[in-house]
């Protein structure tokens, strides 16, 4: 043996002792769906190979954990509404619906163009006045902002060509009529460049959103596949997906988020996901635990508004992952 | 490396296909998902490998001519299950160029070590032929023909192969010396 072939044989070695002999799962053999692949093209790793399912939690031990995270989640979830419950009961209108939906849907970051009282209702909602441009004649631009809520006031002063030449998106629509309030993407370059932005990313999704569904890693529901396959999926949360992929299995139960009334531009930004280790385990608290530290490690642009911990239909433990809206645009290098 | 030899093999075929690919899958799991992530550095993807080869396996069973040879088709599956992987991967990686790269969770840096050997990533930029028969060779200390009936090769294109890799690596770790 020469020595090149001593060296690569101990480097092999000792890259496969990383995986430890207890580290081999258990086999699968019914959990399975049927497919018509061939063992000799390499079994499960062609298109619309199957993936893993079934998450085989000892019964007692997620009985158990899953009382406590129902009960620590349902605590969360009272103590989130005793601190976003206003004093007063505000009114069911149109205005004030769209001021709820921007205050828990639209990023911090962003600001918001809106007509004077809907900037005070926002205010209301707990947006950040920092980040709201109360429009009035002679003052700034709306192209300055990230987003507009217009209200038949906002309508009347921009004029009614507005929308359609630099806000062609709606992200929320409420009301009908002359009530009706939509909230709007703001485009300073124009309509038609939005459309083209929009257009080159959605050739991306489509890419990802394909490989991703061929990932061995990654299960989803029929329906979560039915809006995965519709091409709405926001770029960030198919990427993030994407990377969790890499380091543990996923089960995406639904996508949400879209706001009510949404176009093109309406995303869904927020998915329920189950997550289990490379031996097919159902994390418990303290991995999930983990997983929300590794979505919080990624670039600023793909860490997730709100991830928490919830507990999922069926009893399982699993996370809730929201991105903020807008959607930007541009995430994704699709090269056709 | 333990395999079970011809007569063990046969004693599978009197039994149900269930139990006999499970014996199979205990006797050379391991070694399998070795070499899955020798191949992918990555554990999840190396098990799913070795598991959908098994599968494949199981489902195949009744219409195997020969279940001695079992072992030989679960090699076959893993290797081509690798390079779909290695492809998928490919293809994401040119897809989400502009992304940026993702932190490793502290379970992956553990599992990938402080320092990838420098070997190993000599052995990674190898075509995909190259880099399986080396592994074949050197880490299952497979003979010529056996590593030739699970490539689907022969016997005298593996000893090319491997020579060919080894001058690679060769080169390849003397420039980066």
């Amino acid at each position: 043996m020469t020595p090149l072939e001593d060296r690569l044989r101990r480097a092999i070695q000792a890259k496969a002792s990383q995986v430890p002999p207890d580290a081999v799962p258990p086999l699968r053999l019914h959990a399975r769906r049927r497919r018509s692949s061939s063992l000799a093209h390499g079994g499960g790793e062609r298109s619309g190979a199957p993936v893993r399912r079934g998450w085989f939690a000892p019964a007692a031990s997620a009985v158990l954990v899953g009382a406590l995270i129902a009960g620590s989640v349902a605590v969360s979830h009272v103590l989130a509404g005793q601190h976003r419950s206003p004093a007063r009961p505000v009114p069911v209108t149109p205005r004030n619906e769209a001021a709820a939906w921007v205050a828990a849907q639209v990023s911090r970051s962003a600001v918001v163009s809106c007509d004077p009282a809907t900037c005070a209702a926002l205010a209301a909602a707990g947006f950040p006045g920092a980040g709201l441009l109360a429009l009035r004649p002679g003052g700034t631009s709306p192209l300055d902002s990230q987003v507009i809520v217009m209200t038949a006031a906002v309508r009347a002063g921009l004029g009614a060509g507005f929308s359609s030449r630099y806000a062609p998106a709606v992200l929320a629509s409420f009301g009908s009529g002359r009530a009706q309030v939509e909230v709007r993407v703001v485009a300073p370059a124009g309509a038609a460049a939005y459309r083209s932005q929009l257009s080159t990313d959605l050739a991306g999704r489509k890419l990802v959103t394909t490989e991703l569904l061929r990932s061995p890693a990654l299960t989803v529901s029929s329906a979560a596949r039915r809006q995965m396959l519709a091409y709405r999926v926001d770029a960030r949360l198919l990427i993030i997906v994407s990377y969790m992929t890499t380091v543990s299995r996923v089960s995406i139960l639904a996508f949400g988020d879209s706001g009510p009334g949404a176009g093109a531009g309406g995303l869904l930004r927020s998915a329920q996901v189950a997550v289990a280790s490379g031996a097919d385990r159902p994390l418990g608290p303290a991995g999930l635990r983990r997983t929300i530290s590794f979505l919080h490690q990624q670039e600023p642009a793909y860490v997730p508004t709100r991830v928490e911990t919830v507990m999922l239909p069926g009893g399982r433990l699993g996370l809730s992952i929201e991105y903020a809206a807008p959607t930007p645009l541009g995430m994704l290098n699709y090269n056709s | 490396m333990k395999i079970p030899g011809a007569a063990g093999a046969r004693s599978y075929a009197r039994e149900s296909a269930e139990d006999a690919v499970t014996a199979l899958y205990q006797a050379n799991a391991l070694s399998l998902i070795r070499i899955a992530y020798v191949m992918l550095d990555d554990l999840p993807s190396a098990e799913d490998v070795v598991q959908e080869a098994f599968y494949g396996l199981y489902r195949r069973w009744d219409r195997l001519t020969d279940t001695d040879h079992a072992i030989f088709y679960v090699r076959t599956a893993v290797l081509n299950g690798c390079r779909s992987a290695l492809r998928r991967r490919a293809v994401r990686r040119r897809v989400l160029a502009t992304a940026p790269v993702p932190a490793a969770s502290a379970e992956a840096e553990v599992l990938r070590g402080e320092q990838r050997e420098e070997v190993i990533r000599a052995l990674g930029r190898l075509p995909h032929r190259q880099r399986e028969a080396v592994v074949l060779r050197f880490y299952l200390d497979l003979p010529d023909e056996q590593i030739a009936r699970v490539m689907g090769i022969r016997p005298s294109t593996v000893r090319s192969t491997v020579f060919r890799a080894l001058d690679a690596l060769g080169r390849d770790l003397r420039e980066t010396a």
